[in-house]
Parts: C-alpha cells; structure tokens; sequence
C-alpha cells in the first residue's frame, strides 16, 4: 500500500447534491442526513479504486485520505478518470476529477477536462471559472480557448464568446470546434462571414450534427435553400432522437412550408385542399382504422423527411395502393390526425386548407 | 435512437404485439414519456419522450418497450387498471377531513385530497411495473447502465422531496406515509441493483427500512411476464397500502 496518501478537503457547500440520488431540499433540512450521504459517497468511490480510504465530515468539510494499493494516485486517478470520459461515463469520471481539482487546482489537464466536463452538463457557471482559469495558466491552450468559448456561449455571453474562439483561431486556425463555434456566433448576425468558416469545419468534422446544423443554418440564412436543405437531412440522419436533430427538423419543416406558402405568396393552397378533401372522402368511406393506419405509416415516412414542395409523385405506402406527392401525403396525414387524434400535431399548419376542404366536404353532403 | 439495447427492444415489442412502434417528441408533459398504445384506429403504439428529457431519450424508450412487453404479454387479454370513481370519491373525502387538509376551506381540500387520492392510484398501478422495467432494461440493455443510472438517480431525487418540510407539512400524514413506503421500495430495489445503499438513506432513517423489504418482496414473488402475475402483483401492493378496494381490473382484446 502507497505511503503517500491523496488527500483533499471540500466544504459541505461547495459539494454538488445533485450527485447523490437523495432529494437536495431534504438534505438540507437535515444536517446527519448530509454528513451520512456526503462520507457514503465519497467512501464508495475510493474503496471502489482499491486501497483504503478515510473519510470524515467534520467542521463543515469532507475530508478525503486515499492510500491506493500501489503507484502515484494523481496518476492513477487521471488516468481512470480520462479512460472513463472516453468511453462516455461521466457519472463516475466526475468525483475523481473533482477530487483531483480540489487537490491539485492549477492542473492544466484536470482544469481541461474538468472545465469541459461540467459544460457538456450544463453546469456553465463553475466550467466557465475553471476555462477561464486554464487559460489564465496555460494562455497557448487553443482547445482551452475554444472550450471556454463553448462554455461561454452556452451560458449566453456570446460577445466574449467570440472573442475566446477567436483566440483559439489565432493559436491553431485549423481548430475544427473553434471554427464551427466562431461559425455559429458569426451567423446570426453576419451569416456571409460564418460561411467560410463553416466550409471549413465540415470538411473536418463531416459526421458532427452541430457542425452540420451550423452549416444548414447558414446556407438558408443566405437563401440557399437547395443546398442547405440537404444539409440539415444529413444531420438529422446522424442521430434523429437528438436535441440537435430536432432543431434541424423544425428548420426544414419551416423552410419547406415557407417554400409551400411562397408559390401562392402566402394565400391558400387549392391543391393542399383538394387533397385534404380526397382524404376526408377516403377516411369517410373506409373508416377510422383504415384512417389510422395511413395517417401514422405516412408520420412514419415522414420522419425521415417528405419533399412536399417536388410535385413528382414518388412515394408509395403499404395501406393505400398508388403513387403519391410528398404534399398529398402530408395532406392525408393531416386530415388523418384531424380525425383520428386532433391533439396530436401533425408538424405542418395546413389548417387553413383543411378547414376550407371540411367546408367543401360537408357542403357536398349537404350538412355545410 | 443510438442504443442497440433500446433498438432491439422496440423491434421486440414490433414483433410480439404486431404493430409498429413510433418514437416522437411532445413538449413538456411533467413525466418522462406519453405512450398511446395501439388500437384499431391507431394501429401504432407512439412513444413521445418529453423534449425535457431527451437526454435519456433512449432508455425512456427503452423502458417504456419494456412496460408494454409486460402489460402486452397475452394482446387478447390486456389489463386496464379502472379507479371505481365512487370509492375513490369516498376515499378523497376522508382524506379531505385529516390533517392539515381539514383546516383549510372544503373546496380548496376537496381538490387537493382528490389530487392525493388520484396521485397514491397512480403510483400502486405504475411503480411496481416501473421497477420490473428497470431490472429488465438493466439486463437487456448494458449500453444504457449509465442513462438507466442518470435517470433513475433524478427520479430517485424528485421523490424523496417528499423528506423536505414544505412538502412534508402540507400532505396527511396517512398519504404521506403510503407514498412514502411505495418510494422506499423504489429506492430499496435501486440500492439493491447498483450495489449503493446511498438512496435508502433517508428511507431508513425515516423507519420504511421493512416496508421497503415488504414490498420488494411482491415484486420478486410475482415478476414473471404473464397478466396475472401483473395484476397480482399491482393487487399486493395496493392491499399492503390499502388502496386494494378502489380499483378493478378490466380488460381489452387488441385484436378485436
């Protein structure tokens, strides 16, 4: 057993409760509970590395001693840490970097990774102090600039923002994540300018969903609709249960109903209500459960994406024999959720078109 | 949808029920997911995951596959859990007339004894399953370990607010006793599975230690995948928390 114990201190405040699977107001409503909670968790973090380890709440503080059976513990714990972020545990990579900060606070890899760590989960506040203070010891850390550019954005200073991607940009310009991240700041305001930049990133980072709605974004800001389009499929197609693809998905469900809305400038559709009409006729005559099962085989094609404004009809269904528009299914699928679950949104407002087609149809059955 | 596990799992539930599942998103709905099971006008069972909680977007797929292999195990003989409204109204009212309900007015307590009364059904007819879905993602998905854990943990976290003094003041202490034992198992079956008895900590303290282990206990006995041992088990724990009389089970034929 190692000699040289690793040892660290934490006040009780400083302490992330979200850690412990307890309720926070509860916690501090009773101070043993606290104490109890806070050994019990360090306790089992340590003993699960080998070794032994002391833990004690006294004084308003953790206090942590670690003897690990063998080696250097700083090492030993960085580099369980690190082997941990990389396969994606960051539940047990957390209380050994932020055991390894409280000991060794200037570490330049502990505050990268750390910094990085606490903004992926949003804890922006203390990854910002940690990002600002790596650059402050090591000002050449591009990635550290890029990082806390990152952190910075998130938590809403875009202005300050820029200006740490910008630093990173002039320490390494090919730094993909400063590129993408200069992009996206850039964009809202200068879309023309974020472009190259973009161009750039994607070359390197072709499968990154960020770097891919970055990019989209930008192409329909400029109003290249064809190009960004295809753009934003890609990256809802890298993973589409993603926050990020489901920005990407209301982006296109805005630009093709915008493109919908601009061949008739703005006013009614009469293809989307003969459509709709048809569909009214059709469910009518075969039923809610034929109904049912159009509308959601039509939902289901349409989450990878239906090109309603292309009038070629180069769709087929299993439940409805022929050849279809990506907007007439939309039609039919709206008219079908009208019917079948009128809560449920169908992702595309054609109410206008629909209540003109439902006036029609009762007018035909002479109930209008 | 990245995980392997949650993958496999929806195409079981495919498979076994006959129907297609559908995963989409819903704005915030206060619970992790909406799941419309299938019926002849519907022919999907849709899982809409809380845009809140897309971080575990998969293992709430997942689980809620796991659930419907459970309540879907015979699709011509499916329960539906079915609150008698006249007991439940009866037993609101006697919830109406204790502690601290009885001394505000007899509308303000009316609603929130019905809220308590509908919140105890709630939890006896979803918590026992949502354990027995925990220990079946845990085996069928080892991908998700880490988001099973996240999840479970927050989940872990919001129930046990019911230790804080705001909340502890204003429930009778009866409803906060039933809902307090059904969440000590919860813990109880979670300090069991990740080998930490950190969750039960304020369970112990607080006395549920055997209450916990009481109720478990049903879990284990009925966790077979059959209708019957679902019911039976969700009948266990109401008569353990004397909700059994306000309940039938009825049940639906998918393929008729």
């Amino acid at each position: 057993m190692s000699e040289q114990p690793f040892s660290f201190s934490l006040r009780l405040q400083d302490f992330d409760l979200s850690r412990l699977p307890i309720s926070a107001d509860a916690l501090r409503a009773d101070a043993n509970l606290l104490a109890q909670a806070i050994t019990q968790y360090y306790a089992q973090i340590f003993r699960k590395l080998g070794g032994a380890a002391n833990v004690a709440v006294a004084d308003g503080a953790v206090h942590v001693s670690w003897f690990p059976e063998a080696g250097e513990a700083r090492k030993l714990l960085f580099e369980q840490a690190l082997s941990l972020l990389k396969k994606g545990g960051y539940r047990e990579a957390e209380p050994l970097l932020q055991s390894l900060h409280a000991r060794y606070p200037d570490d330049t890899e502990v505050l990268y990774n750390y910094g990085m760590m606490l903004s992926d989960q949003g804890r922006l506040d203390t990854a910002s102090c940690l990002l600002a203070r790596l650059v402050e010891v090591a000002p050449d850390h591009s990635n550290g600039w890029t990082a806390l550019g990152v952190a910075l954005s998130r938590g809403g200073d875009k202005a300050a923002a820029l200006k740490a991607f910008q630093r990173a940009l002039e320490l390494a310009p090919s730094n993909p994540y400063a590129l993408r991240n200069a992009g996206a700041i850039l964009g809202e305001t200068s879309p023309a300018d974020a472009l190259p930049l973009f161009k750039k990133a994607v070359q390197m980072l072709p499968d990154d969903q960020q770097t891919l709605l970055g990019y989209g974004t930008c192409l329909l800001r400029l109003g290249r609709q064809d190009e960004g389009g295809p753009v934003l499929k890609r990256c809802i197609d890298i993973d589409p249960l993603s926050e990020t693809a489901e920005q990407a998905r209301v982006l296109r469900t805005r630009l093709a109903h915008d493109t919908m809305r601009e061949a008739v400038s703005g006013g009614l559709r009469p293809d989307v209500v003969m459509y709709c009409l048809d569909a009214l006729k059709m469910f009518e005559r075969d039923g809610r459960t034929k109904a049912g099962a159009v509308t959601m085989e039509i939902a289901m094609l349409g989450r990878g994406g239906l090109d309603i404004n292309d009038s070629a009809q180069k769709y087929t269904l299993r439940s409805l024999p022929g050849q279809f528009s990506g907007l007439r299914l939309v039609s039919m699928m709206y008219t079908g959720f009208k019917i079948i679950a009128p809560d449920q949104n169908a992702g595309i407002d054609l109410s206008r078109e629909y209540e003109e087609a439902k006036h029609l149809f009762e007018m035909e059955k002479g109930t209008g | 949808m990245k995980s392997a596990g949650a993958k496999e799992l929806v195409a079981t539930v495919e498979r076994a029920t006959g129907y297609r599942v559908v995963v989409d998103t819903v704005e915030d709905i206060g619970e992790d997911a909406q799941m419309l099971s299938a019926r002849p006008e519907l022919p999907v069972h849709t899982i809409r995951v809380s845009k809140t909680k897309l971080t575990f977007a998969d293992y709430i797929v997942a689980s809620q596959c796991a659930m419907l292999l459970r309540t879907w195990v015979d699709v011509t003989r499916i329960p539906v859990f079915s609150p008698i409204v006249h007991k439940v109204r009866y037993f609101a009212d006697r919830i109406a007339k204790s502690r601290p309900l009885s001394q505000a007015s007899a509308d303000v307590a009316q609603k929130m004894a019905m809220n308590f009364a509908q919140g105890l059904l709630n939890q006896v007819r979803s918590m026992p399953l949502e354990i027995l879905t925990i220990r079946d993602c845990r085996e069928l998905c080892p991908d998700l370990h880490d988001m099973q854990a996240d999840s479970v943990e927050y989940e872990l976290r919001r129930l046990s607010d019911v230790f804080a003094p705001k909340i502890r003041s204003i429930a009778p202490d009866q409803v906060w006793r039933d809902n307090v034992s059904m969440n000590s198992a919860f813990a109880l079956n979670w300090a069991e599975m990740s080998g930490s008895s950190l969750a039960m900590l304020p369970y112990e303290s607080a006395g549920f230690g055997l209450t916990a282990a009481k109720l478990l206990s049903a879990v284990n006995t009925k966790s077979g995948k059959t209708t019957d041992d679902y019911t039976g088990l969700i009948d266990a724990w109401a008569k353990q928390i004397g909700l059994r009389t306000l309940y039938t089970w009825e049940y639906r034929n998918a393929r008729a």
